[in-house]
């Protein structure tokens, strides 16, 4: 080991190193996964996204047309999985790209084209049925129930919420921040670099010590965040979720476990990288301390 | 040869320092983070997270689901009752209360929450409204079609009994009111004793945009003393 006064700023260095190396590891996670459509896109697949607002929207109807006496296959028929999905993509594409820097975030467009008919086919018949006038107040009754079930499918197949979120002006809040991630990124690299020069500098007569420095600083910023991590995964912290909603409680807990996954992942690679960092360094060692010997 | 083994076959004491530097370092980073921790303020985070993942609500599923409690609440409950009681706040999805009116025959179970499964159970109480005992507005909904279909029948002077597992709770119709679904102005909190149920406005086509319901003033407050005392 060191001169203590040498350990003392190897271990200072290294203090910094690791918290460094820490953010600088979350900050890649949020630039490269939380803050990409991707991510969300990706779940739509995974977690069956479409068939759960699907079912959720049959199971809505089913029980409304106790109290509308319209039936369900009046609204189910007019929509698929697949118009669903693509409704879903649109809103994600659309939060990200506000996230990212346009100018409002888009309403999501679709062909509602075949719901329209199919209500007010069957609001007429049912007038013409059971001899109901077909005056000013049918008129705004059809086109009551016509706005009703847009919104109301907009809304279902709004899984992430991230409309709720711009209208509650939480996007705002999240797009001020947004743009610093990449900088804030740029600077945790810059520093991680200076504070393994500085490293490189402290050990330039025995460069190879580094290696256990900075091995060192690699384990312990791994470590913590792995504990977190485990712990928030173990007992599935998220799944205290307060949105019961079977769609939007899956996408945003997948959403969530998604991100700490990823940072366990990049924490469990810094321990492997850490342990080879530590092998080459013990090598090393000996293999000089075999040619001081001889 | 051998003094180059010697060399490397190192005291344990020499190798120390190089195995607990790590742990060290692991420890006294720990710290640190526990440090800024306790130092920030974080106390309005903590609030907003407490709201969005609520301990009562952890499902332990991979998909959502609900942790429904029924319980057997007793409206013939005889036990001794005095003017002040520890209240108990019911979690997520809990059948903590039945709601008498005999005015129009109506006896339904309250849950705690308001969903889709638990509406199709009973009627539901709003968590965002007082729980029964608190000073402020109870707020409780069912579905027209189902346990509240009468509730428009409901008059001016009616009486609705509240029993919980520690306490009933009288309150007595003050008016009836009917609003639209976006209208929050009977549902928000109110800071007086008050109680307030409504249902979807029955309509034979189409969605109903109104809500009709009733408000109640409260007549008197009774918990139940507890048998150890």
């Amino acid at each position: 080991m060191n001169r203590p006064i040498t350990y003392l700023c190897n271990v200072i260095v290294t203090l910094l190193l690791i918290f460094s190396l820490a953010a600088t590891a979350v900050l890649s996670v949020i630039q490269c996964y939380s803050l990409r459509a991707d991510t969300c896109i990706a779940l739509l697949g995974k977690h069956q996204l479409a068939d759960r607002v699907y079912d959720n929207l049959d199971s809505y109807y089913h029980e409304q047309a106790n109290t509308s006496g319209i039936p369900a296959s009046v609204y189910m028929d007019s929509i698929s999985k697949e118009q669903i999905s693509e409704i879903i993509h649109a809103s994600v594409v659309n939060a990200f790209a506000y996230l990212h820097g346009a100018d409002t975030m888009e309403q999501v467009e679709t062909d509602f084209s075949k719901l329209e008919e199919n209500l007010i086919s069957f609001f007429r018949t049912y007038a013409e049925e059971n001899g109901y006038e077909k005056d000013a107040a049918f008129e705004k009754t059809v086109d009551t129930a016509v706005a009703n079930a847009k919104r109301n499918i907009m809304t279902t197949a709004d899984v992430f919420r991230f409309y709720t979120l711009y209208d509650a002006k939480v996007l705002d809040k999240a797009r001020a921040v947004t743009p610093l991630v990449p900088k804030a990124l740029a600077a945790g690299i810059v520093l991680t670099a200076v504070l393994l020069g500085l490293l490189a500098w402290i050990h330039r007569k025995r460069i190879y010590q580094m290696l256990y420095w900075a091995a060192a600083a690699m384990f312990a910023a791994s470590v913590l965040m792995i504990l977190p991590m485990t712990w928030i995964n173990g007992t599935r912290w998220f799944d205290r979720f307060a949105v019961k909603s079977d769609q939007i409680f899956t996408a945003v807990t997948g959403y969530l476990y998604g991100n700490t996954g990823m940072v366990l992942m990049i924490g469990i690679l810094g321990v492997v990288i850490a342990a080879a960092l530590w092998i080459v360094f013990a090598l090393l060692h000996r293999h000089m301390l075999q040619k001081q010997s001889a | 040869m051998a003094n180059a083994a010697t060399a490397v076959h190192r005291s344990p004491q020499k190798a120390l320092p190089w195995i607990l530097t790590p742990v060290l370092l692991l420890i006294l980073s720990i710290g640190l983070v526990m440090m800024v921790y306790l130092l920030m303020p974080s106390h309005k985070l903590q609030s907003y997270l407490n709201l969005a993942f609520m301990d009562s609500l952890k499902v332990t599923s991979t998909t959502a689901g609900l942790n429904i409690v029924n319980k057997d609440i007793d409206t013939g409950d005889q036990r001794p009752t005095t003017d002040t009681g520890k209240i108990i706040t019911p979690k997520f999805g809990e059948q903590y209360a039945k709601l008498v009116c005999d005015d129009i025959a109506l006896t339904v179970s309250v849950y705690f929450g308001t969903t889709k499964e638990l509406l199709a159970l009973g009627a539901c109480q709003s968590t965002q409204s007082a729980v029964l005992g608190n000073k402020d507005n109870v707020v409780i909904s069912a579905h027209v079609n189902t346990y509240f279909a009468d509730l428009d029948e409901m008059e001016t002077g009616d009486i609705v009994v509240l029993y919980t597992e520690y306490g009933k709770f009288t309150y007595r119709v003050k008016e009836q009111i009917r609003f639209p679904k976006t209208d929050k102005r009977y549902i928000v909190p109110t800071g007086t004793d008050r109680l307030t149920l409504y249902t979807c406005e029955g309509d034979v086509l189409g969605d109903s945009d109104n809500r009709v319901g009733v408000i109640c003033d409260l007549v008197s407050k009774e918990y139940f003393v507890p048998a150890d005392e």
